[in-house]
């Protein structure tokens, strides 16, 4: 029988998995080149929500974790198609043209635009499975050779750790699924756009290259080489094109498996504070009594979980 | 890539047969097949030379000579001619395996792509000291087409004679989309008149002038198109600089 047995029932896990997920923190920028535009995403993300779930069979799921999106700012850059005057043909025959005008464009090359979608405000939604897993930390900051009593006093503090992850077995994650207005939000990024390269022009002349540019939606389209839905084809950037969705996944991963324990236990463990030496100094302050654990283990029920552990 | 914007093509209001700009072309037609040399003046002023070769056995019919490229490459060709060394006689004489040829039933165009234009030619043999074509006076036969995009009213005139007449832009939309696909509107250009004299044209339309007799036509600008909407002014956003360091006054 271990000399330690501690237990959380599902409630308390559940709140003690709260303060882990609310200090997740997705941040991450990229671009890539598309063969017609180049695209760019800055995203940044937190965790809301979330039901947990400790279930007989060792597992815990952790379902319906909101993934908030609060910036997912995408960039894209287009080459506007040149815009020409002229070509008309000047010595028409019954067999074709026998001699046409050249054409004269208005830029020496295809202008560049950049239209920055801001597509943030969204929520996805997360569930993952895992089980309890400890491992055994050792900071890498703390010095070799210092004691533990030393450790224990440091800011922040260096003492040795026993730590519970959450090791995941699956992820199931909803891809991000943009506003359903983000086909009008293009529109006019690009229209502003073009105006922006044309706004030194007189009015009409503005006119007359909008007029053979066509209406902004299909040369859009005609630039992207976009199908009808320019909501599913901005997921599906985000989503497979930029492969969003493999990031935050692997990342939730890391987050819950390596790099964020759901709890800590210290060891030695102190039983005792510091206290007031009761005869006197010196020395003026006694120690806190630690124990060393091991044998530590973790598992769970489906209404507690359960930490065993043994003092050497 | 950053892209130049070509200005002149809506800032230029003058489109004169003999000091060509952007939008406008004068067409000749070289019967005789020979080595042609080309004056290039802007002014009196040359600006450039070059040369092109009519022959029998050439299947093209249609050369164009843009005389704003080989005004900006004429630098650069000092070095990089592959032509004869300079010293020799026959330095600035395009190899014929480069020069532009063009069969005798087809037609030379003269453009300007880019740039202030004003630029006229003289078109001459070894044969002769007389040009066989001055673009500054167009003979029978000679065209002179251009596109006009501003939509407003322009004059048109022969300074060769006393021809004089109107021409009316207008710019329905409905036409942007197949600009290249309009049929030119063709004006005869006599010593005297215009036929017809009144020309109404979409923006970009093209309007070709066929020279009867003898003529330099100049077609002016001359009322402002509408302005409907203001330009837009560009919004830069300066970038936060450090604050200045050191001891402040």
């Amino acid at each position: 029988m271990a000399h330690l047995t501690i237990a959380a029932n599902e409630k308390t896990f559940g709140k003690i998995f709260e303060a882990a997920r609310d200090t997740f923190a997705f941040d991450e920028s990229d671009s890539g080149s598309f063969g017609p535009f180049t695209a760019s995403y800055d995203i940044e993300a937190h965790l809301e929500g979330g039901s947990v779930d400790l279930r007989g069979d060792g597992t815990v799921l952790v379902d319906e974790l909101d993934i908030k999106w609060d910036k997912i700012d995408l960039t894209l850059g287009l080459n506007i198609p040149q815009i020409c005057v002229g070509g008309f043909c000047i010595i028409p025959t019954p067999f074709g043209c026998a001699l046409r005008a050249p054409k004269l464009c208005v830029f020496s090359a295809n202008p560049d635009i950049s239209v920055k979608l801001p597509l943030g405000g969204i929520t996805s939604e997360l569930s993952v499975a895992g089980r309890l897993v400890t491992r055994y930390f050792v900071d890498p900051a703390r010095p070799v050779g210092m004691n533990d009593w030393d450790a224990q006093d440091t800011s922040p503090p260096l003492f040795n750790r026993w730590q519970i992850f959450l090791d995941p077995e699956f992820v199931d994650i909803d891809p991000i699924d943009v506003a359903d207005t983000v086909g009008d939000l293009l529109e006019n990024a690009v229209d502003d756009a073009v105006d922006n390269i044309l706004g030194f022009l007189p009015g009409w002349a503005r006119k007359l290259i909008k007029g053979i540019l066509g209406p902004i939606i299909d040369l859009i389209r005609d630039i992207l080489d976009i199908p009808d839905d320019i909501q599913e084809w901005i997921s599906d950037l985000l989503n497979v094109s930029f492969g969003l969705l493999d990031i935050i996944v692997q990342f939730v991963l890391e987050y819950f498996a390596d790099k964020t324990p759901i709890t800590y236990i210290e060891d030695p463990f102190p039983i005792l504070e510091a206290v007031a030496n009761p005869n006197g100094p010196p020395p003026p302050m006694l120690v806190p009594v630690k124990v060393p654990i091991r044998d530590f283990k973790v598992f769970n029920t489906d209404t507690e979980m359960v930490i065993e552990a043994n003092v050497a | 890539m950053q892209a130049v914007l070509n200005r002149e093509v809506f800032s230029t209001r003058l489109f004169d047969s003999g000091a060509l700009g952007v939008l406008a072309s004068v067409i000749h037609q070289f019967a005789e097949p020979a080595i042609y040399g080309v004056v290039v003046r802007r002014g009196d002023i040359v600006v450039h030379t070059l040369s092109f070769e009519v022959s029998a056995a050439s299947q093209n019919l249609q050369l164009d000579i843009d005389l704003a490229t080989s005004i900006r490459d004429r630098a650069g060709r000092e070095e990089s001619c592959t032509c004869a060394p300079a010293g020799t006689e026959k330095h600035g004489v395009m190899p014929r395996e480069m020069r532009p040829t063009v069969s005798p039933k087809g037609y030379v165009l003269f453009y300007v792509s880019r740039g202030e234009g004003g630029l006229s030619v003289q078109v001459g043999t070894n044969r002769s000291n007389q040009p066989v074509f001055d673009s500054t006076t167009l003979g029978k036969g000679d065209l002179f087409a251009l596109s006009l995009l501003a939509p407003t009213k322009y004059s048109m005139e022969n300074r060769l004679g006393r021809a004089r007449g109107m021409i009316e832009v207008s710019m329905p939309e409905a036409a942007f989309q197949s600009l290249a696909d309009l049929e030119p509107i063709a004006v005869e250009a006599t010593r005297d008149a215009f036929a017809p004299p009144d020309v109404k044209a979409s923006s970009g339309q093209g309007i070709v002038f066929r020279v009867v007799d003898a003529a330099r036509i100049v077609i002016e600008q001359t009322q402002d198109p509408p302005d409907d909407e203001p330009r837009r002014r560009r919004r830069i956003v300066v970038p936060k600089r450090p604050a200045p360091s050191g001891p402040h006054r």
